[in-house]
């Protein structure tokens, strides 16, 4: 990777050079995509992006490209990386601890491996950026990470992970039911000490799983009323149907992953949320899930009326803003990381293949047979 | 009845107006309209009907969500995961008032499951490797019995023709040979003798042929043999393809389908000079899947198109209505979008000798048709009509 950036450095007035390059080195790059996704909803025609050590330096249809920078042309749509926002590619057995209900100190950062397959796995499907979330098992499971793919965590206090649904019961230690678990999250929350006090002043955000049945997800929004929480319902295919419940909690909400199964729940509940114009990113849950899930889900939803802007929004831009990272994240931006996806088509059409993949500037995948490629 | 930019529309005909036309998307692979219990029936054997197991009854849920997604036909089976899945069928997704009219074809395949994992565990090596040559054994067997039932039928014709003759001769001698006889009897009573009777001796040649063995399962096998019926292998891994491959060479009228395919890229080159089609299942599967799908990859659709292997795609049971969208993926990881529609349409029909009845917009085909307002298989295009058998059972104002 390396050779090439060097190799194109010396190429650099060669606007049509092969694409493989990276910016880390602190030689600038340009990228013209055919339609250019900002993450905000406005697509700009012919749309450049310069980026320069990692970081997005002009975007629009006229950024002047400074004398010397690479242009690369791109036949096709750019975006920002796609965020997902309840992952557990790569931290294998270290996400979640089965005999103790509690694990409010547990930093989910610490399981974080950059460069295990799972990980890689999710390049391909161009997710970037994806939050690091204890396994459903415990009450209270740690602190979720957000973490760059294939590269270093840049929040470690995205998020803390409580289950108030029977998600977090197991069945051989205490709490065995949803009201023990109730009384304990309460006793945590009432008189709020460390994590829990942060979370109480909303100064750390809740990833709150709570659970499928419709009477859990009421409990759970309750909860983080009466503690006055802020942060997100995971879990459940049925957040679609409380939206307004969830609205007038000032909630957020990652929408489980599509199923032919529960995909219907999924589906209308995307659409009810966007409606009611409560937040809403994916989650993905790999490696259960095969990381095309996330697209795919969100394809689901567009063809059950969601909008393609807001489907793509989710992807992106409402879901680093709901991690936290929306300053560093999820845009094309001056300022954000210059996270990146080449599509050949619309990004949320999982028709459109996954050209290639930045990472801070780095190209960090390409797809395999690319004839703009120099793979070959 | 007619199809093109320039007709004449009969005086009194609906005129439904859209961007896209084109057929009806067919799920090769698949269970609506089935009773589950069939489907998962593991004691399933060569001449299970899967019309035995057809569910006119199912939740309209099912039938209505797969229609709005396209999917107007689907080819199902019974014993889906098991070792023989019996004589497959295809069936309309249209509500039908009853059973006959959902089935649009009674006999599409025979099928079978090598190496599949059941309970979660896959076979052991040896197993699967001998499931093939069993399955192998199977066709051969099924190959003799039909040369064995065909002599008999050679026999017979030759026995009722020599019949027919002697019966003729015999008509024209009775007269004959009865004044002959009585003459005798009379003959014999004067010489007060007894009257012996001639024996009959029956005619070598007249000897009625013996009935072979019967066996509905042999029988089954004879149409696949014969390549009266396409055989569908749910087969996965590579050795034991391979292995089919090898074995069932020698039928030359053999038309095999594979379905699954996790590994069919290394065999890609046989299945293309074969034109063996695969049935790919473009589902995304997470870390707990069976074993046999442990090398499963989106972009093997796309890859074996590219090697020249006919490619279907298929939802294995799981949702004939998410085929559609679950297309788009195997798009997105490399198949040609034109190659996916006519996965879901022409190739499906093309493979169970349904090009005369469906797959396709030509005059004379059953109206099963889409009218989109866009491209197909894009996630923004909507499907606004759906037709079956010329009846409009999805449009805009069809609530769903």
């Amino acid at each position: 990777m390396h050779t090439n950036a060097l190799l194109l450095a010396s190429l650099a007035f060669v606007a049509s050079a092969p694409t493989s390059a990276s910016s880390s080195e602190g030689d600038a790059l340009a990228i013209r995509a055919e339609k250019l996704h900002v993450g905000d909803g406005t697509v700009i025609e012919n749309g450049i992006v310069v980026f320069e050590a990692g970081v997005i330096t002009e975007v629009g249809k006229g950024a002047p490209v400074p004398k010397g920078v690479v242009l690369i042309e791109h036949a096709g749509h750019l975006s920002a990386g796609l965020i997902a926002l309840r992952e557990h590619a790569g931290a294998v057995g270290e996400s979640n601890d089965s005999t103790r209900a509690v694990m409010d100190e547990a930093d989910l950062s610490y399981a974080y491996r950059p460069n295990h397959s799972e990980v890689q796995g999710l390049l391909a499907e161009g997710i970037t950026t994806f939050v690091l979330a204890p396994r459903p098992g415990s009450l209270v499971g740690g602190l979720c990470a957000v973490a760059k793919t294939g590269s270093e965590v840049i929040s470690r206090r995205a998020y803390l992970s409580i289950c108030t649904g029977a998600n977090g019961l197991t069945s051989n230690r205490f709490p065995t039911s949803l009201q023990g678990s109730q009384a304990e999250l309460e006793r945590r929350f009432s008189w709020p000490r460390g994590v829990f006090a942060t979370a109480v002043k909303g100064e750390l955000p809740v990833m709150l799983d709570g659970g499928s049945s419709r009477t859990e997800v009421q409990h759970a929004i309750a909860f983080a009323r009466r503690h006055g929480l802020k942060g997100i319902l995971v879990g459940s295919t049925r957040l679609g149907e409380m939206a307004a419940k969830i609205r007038a909690a000032g909630l957020g909400v990652a929408l489980s992953s599509y199923s032919p199964s529960t995909g219907r729940r999924v589906v209308e509940g995307a659409v009810a949320l966007a409606e009611m114009q409560v937040p809403f990113g994916f989650a993905l849950g790999s490696p259960n899930n095969h990381p095309a899930n996330l697209r795919l889900t969100a394809a689901a939803c567009i063809r059950g009326g969601l909008k393609s802007g807001e489907a793509l929004k989710a992807l992106t831009s409402t879901a680093a803003r709901l991690a936290g990272v929306g300053d560093k994240v999820g845009s094309i931006q001056v300022g954000l990381a210059a996270d990146m996806v080449l599509w050949s088509g619309e990004p949320t059409d999982p028709g459109s293949r996954v050209m290639a993949v930045y990472v801070d500037g780095d190209e960090v995948f390409r797809a395999e047979d690319d004839e703009n490629g120099d793979d070959k | 009845m007619q199809v093109g930019s320039d007709l004449t529309i009969p005086e009194g005909a609906r005129l439904i107006e859209g961007d896209v036309v084109c057929a009806g998307f067919m799920d090769p692979w698949g269970s609506l309209g089935m009773n589950a219990a069939a489907v998962v029936d593991m004691g399933t054997n060569a001449a299970t009907r899967a019309t035995d197991g057809v569910d006119p009854y199912i939740d309209p849920w099912y039938r209505n969500r797969a229609l709005a997604a396209g999917v107007t036909a689907v080819r199902v089976q019974a014993g889906m995961a098991s070792v023989r899945g019996g004589v497959g069928a295809v069936l309309s997704t249209a509500p039908a008032a009853d059973l006959e009219s959902m089935i649009l074809l009674r006999d599409s395949n025979a099928a079978a499951g090598l190496g599949l994992s059941s309970r979660g565990k896959a076979p052991d090596v040896f197993a699967r490797i001998g499931a093939v040559d069993k399955l192998v054994g199977d066709i051969n067997s099924g190959r003799d019995y039909s040369i064995v039932h065909a002599k008999y039928a050679r026999e017979m014709e030759a026995w009722n023709k020599a019949i027919a003759e002697a019966e003729a001769k015999l008509e024209k001698d009775f007269k004959k040979a009865k004044k002959d006889r009585d003459k005798e009897i009379a003959e014999a009573k004067e010489d007060d003798k007894e009257f012996k009777e001639e024996k009959y001796k029956e005619d070598k040649l007249l000897k009625r042929p013996k009935l072979p063995k019967q066996d509905v399962e042999d029988a089954v096998m004879a149409r696949v043999a014969s390549g009266e019926l396409p055989l569908v292998v749910t087969i996965h891994r590579a050795a034991e393809m391979r292995e089919l491959l090898k074995g069932t060479a020698k039928f030359k009228r053999l038309r095999l389908v594979i379905a699954g395919g996790t590994e069919a890229e290394a065999v890609a080159d046989q299945l293309a000079a074969r034109s063996i089609p695969v049935i790919v299942r473009p589902i995304p599967l997470g870390a707990n899947r069976p074993d046999e799908y442990s090398g499963h990859d989106l972009a093997l659709a796309g890859r074996l198109a590219d090697a020249g292997v006919r490619v279907l795609l298929g939802s294995s049971g799981g949702g004939s209505a998410d085929l559609p969208l679950l297309a788009t993926l195997a798009i997105g990881h490399g198949l040609d979008r034109d190659k996916a529609l006519a996965a879901l349409t022409t190739e499906v029909a093309r493979t169970f000798d349904l090009s005369g009845e469906l797959g396709s917009l030509r005059p004379g085909r059953r109206a099963d048709l889409l009218v989109l307002d866009g491209e197909p298989l894009l996630p923004t295009t909507t499907v606004r009509y759906v037709l079956s058998g010329g009846r409009v059972l999805i449009s805009p104002d069809s609530q769903d």
